[in-house]
């Protein structure tokens, strides 16, 4: 789980490891935050540090509590979808091209062993 | 940024040209036939005339030309990206591409009619849809629950009804019936906004209307 700290009264902040989660699962987690919240996002050596500045209003702890629950929970939702999207790319793929195909043989061509 | 490309070409007019040329051969074959029959047999002064259309070709063999050669088979390039992108090429074949064993120039001059080979035609790549393009009728229903996405006028599903429910126990939202919970999908408007509105200023936030995950805190919130 990722440790929140506040920052102060109305922002907070935290790290994130991009080897376990990448800047794609990242970015779609915080998308959702982004209308209510002013996303600051650096890297600091090899971590990542966000911060997330409430627009209007103030974060008290148990609204803090609420969101580092809400953001842990939506990067490893995130971070599943991406593990399951890359898993079935090769059989989503087949079934475009066997929908396109018509019924019909078809063949596979690398044009960069063409060019070459 | 593509890193490399790999070309699915789908051959969808090779068998049926084979089977043209099959049909045309027979027609040669049985033309040669015909002419060596006839100089065999003594010429007479009334000749009739022989209608090879007739000879050659019974029906069947005659619908099946005929339908080939109205037909268009518009082959298909699919390419596939590392981004996980794609787009598909439609392609018009023709006899001058036939030899051609490299398809990489045919890049530039899928579908152009103009016959200006070296124009790329940016129209014709056909932007497919990601996801849920169904031919039939059936259509994918996503059950959001409230927290899940962020909610704006005009929205409907589970997460609204859910949202609805709250907004009535807390006193924002009241029923004709005197009921005290919904069930079944509500489309975020109206009233619904209005209630929300309510709610959020009177917990001190902006009342945008915007069920984002502040709100939504607040909503759980007992």
């Amino acid at each position: 789980m990722i440790s929140f700290q506040r920052f102060d009264q109305n922002s907070f902040s935290f790290t994130i490891d991009p080897n376990i989660f990448s800047e794609k699962v990242i970015t779609k987690s915080l998308y959702n935050y982004a209308n209510e919240y002013m996303i600051t996002w650096e890297k600091v050596g090899d971590i990542f540090s966000i911060v997330l500045r409430k627009k209007d209003g103030v974060i008290n702890q148990d609204l803090l509590k609420y969101l580092s629950e809400k953001i842990n929970q939506d990067l490893i939702d995130y971070k599943t979808r991406e593990i399951i999207f890359a898993e079935t790319k090769d059989i989503r793929n087949i079934l475009l091209i066997k929908a396109l195909s018509n019924n019909e043989d078809f063949e596979n061509i690398d044009l960069l062993k063409d060019e070459a | 940024m593509i890193l490399t490309t790999n070309v699915l070409f789908l051959n969808i007019k090779k068998f049926s040209n084979l089977i043209i040329m099959n049909i045309k051969f027979s027609d040669y074959l049985k033309g040669i036939f015909a002419t060596s029959i006839a100089a065999l047999i003594p010429s007479k002064s009334d000749a009739t005339t022989l209608n090879f259309s007739d000879l050659n070709q019974d029906k069947k063999t005659s619908e099946l030309l005929s339908e080939k050669n109205n037909q268009l088979y518009p082959k298909l390039l699919l390419s596939f990206y590392d981004d996980d992108s794609y787009s598909a090429i439609g392609h018009r074949s023709h006899r001058s591409h036939s030899s051609h064993s490299s398809h990489r120039s045919h890049y530039s001059s899928t579908t152009n009619t103009n016959n200006n080979n070296n124009t790329n035609n940016s129209n014709s790549n056909i932007a497919l849809p990601s996801k849920n393009k169904s031919y039939n009728s059936t259509s994918t229903v996503t059950t959001f629950k409230l927290g899940d996405r962020t909610i704006t006028e005009g929205m409907k599903g589970e997460d609204v009804t859910q949202m609805v429910n709250i907004l009535i126990q807390k006193g924002y939202l009241e029923l004709k019936d005197g009921q005290k919970s919904v069930t079944g999908i509500y489309e975020f408007s109206g009233v619904i906004v209005d209630a929300l509105k309510e709610f959020q200023k009177a917990k001190g936030m902006e009342a945008d209307g915007i069920v984002g995950p502040t709100t939504v805190y607040y909503l759980k919130e007992n």
